[in-house]
């Protein structure tokens, strides 16, 4: 409950001696068979029996109130309850883990969503298939001639290297070509030695 | 919570579809019938209990265990209908026959009627006055002389202290009966 402030008149709060709004304010009380303070609750029987106008309003009140608790209660219409379960699963605001003792919900089927067992499967395969694209991506790349790469000296040619990538050459042959191409004055190598 | 609840929260909580439908086939007509009174007319009462009760699905894992599961999903259903008045209230929607849904019952100060339909003219006489009762008078008279709640249990409900439930009450009494006054009907006989 809230810490809201208590919204009492002061005429109730005080004591104070009475009069018509401390008066209905008690009998709003005593209709409703709340405990009053004797003397309080004596001073406004006394108040109403000499104040025509309070026990009009009192018997006014009584009469409203009775009007009121016999306006009738309504009945949910048929389907209700399906309606509202069908709702919920189509909002997702049902739980997953379905394990009803009896059957379940006959508006509810193929509604509600997969139980997180028939998930499992699935996820396993997922993951086995996933390792083994990681495992043969990582073959392929480790298969590439590693003296191509390897080599820092070659690296430097290395739109040379890329040409002979695509031709139709063995890995060996190119490293022999390419070292060649090194010792190759044509191509910057100087005379006597590497660069 | 009480004690024999506890299974069933457990049950909601580990998804058991059947505990949804328990609760949903247990408090239907009461939380129809509430968010009718609140909303009023104009409101569609089984689609504000619908949101009331995925409200609750939804928030299921805030319920404390404080209150029973009842009075946790009714506080639900009232704030949902009061949650709408406030959103009609922003948006008003005139309808055809006038801005209260038409004139009141006029008290038939003619011949005598019987009983039963003089006490039926009452019953219409009020609830024309009591839609045009302010709030929080009208949900707290509601609650206390409709759905019949004691004043700890309306004061849990709408988070109110007992005081001002007794406060709001004696001032909803008195604002109805002047809404009937003007309506030329005294709850006591003739006007």
């Amino acid at each position: 409950m809230s810490a809201e402030r208590d919204e009492r008149p002061a005429h109730e709060t005080r004591p104070e001696p009475m009069d018509e709004a401390r008066c209905l304010f008690v009998f709003s009380l005593l209709l409703d068979g709340r405990p009053v303070d004797p003397a309080l609750e004596r001073a406004a029987r006394d108040w109403a029996a000499s104040h025509p106008e309070c026990e009009r309003a009192i018997e006014d009140w009584r009469r409203q109130s009775r009007a009121l608790s016999e306006q009738p209660p309504l009945t949910a219409s048929a389907g209700f309850t399906g309606r509202v379960l069908a709702a919920a699963a189509r909002q997702g605001v049902l739980r997953e883990t379905v394990a009803a003792a009896g059957a379940a919900a006959p508006a509810l089927a193929g509604l509600a969503p997969a139980p997180i067992e028939t998930l499992r499967p699935f996820a396993r395969q997922l993951a086995l298939a996933a390792g083994i694209a990681l495992l043969l991506s990582l073959f392929v790349t480790l298969a590439r001639p590693a003296e191509l790469r390897a080599d820092a000296a070659i690296a430097r040619h290395r739109h040379a290297v890329d040409g002979f990538r695509a031709s139709p050459f063995a890995a060996d042959d190119i490293a022999a070509g390419l070292r060649a191409r090194l010792a190759d004055a044509e191509f910057g190598a100087r005379p006597g030695g590497r660069r | 919570m009480r004690d024999d609840e506890r299974p069933l929260v457990a049950r909601l909580r580990a998804g058991d579809q059947d505990a949804y439908r328990e609760i949903v086939d247990a408090y239907r007509d009461r939380i129809i019938t509430v968010v009718a009174r609140v909303a009023g007319p104009g409101a569609d009462a089984e689609d504000l209990a619908q949101d009331a009760f995925l409200k609750a699905f939804a928030a299921l894992d805030r319920f404390d265990g404080r209150s029973a599961l009842f009075t946790w999903i009714y506080r639900i259903a009232v704030n949902t209908a009061r949650d709408w008045v406030d959103y009609r209230r922003r948006r008003p929607v005139v309808p055809l026959e006038g801005p209260h849904g038409g004139p009141a019952e006029p008290a038939d100060t003619g011949a005598l009627p019987s009983e039963a339909a003089e006490r039926s003219e009452l019953r219409a006489a009020v609830r024309a006055a009591l839609e045009r009762l302010p709030e929080p008078f009208r949900t707290t008279l509601i609650l206390r002389e409709m759905e019949g709640h004691s004043y700890e249990e309306v004061a849990d409900i709408l988070g109110i202290s007992i005081g001002t439930v007794e406060s709001r009450l004696f001032r909803a009494r008195a604002k109805l009966r002047a809404l009937l006054e003007q309506q030329g009907v005294r709850p006591g006989g003739a006007a």
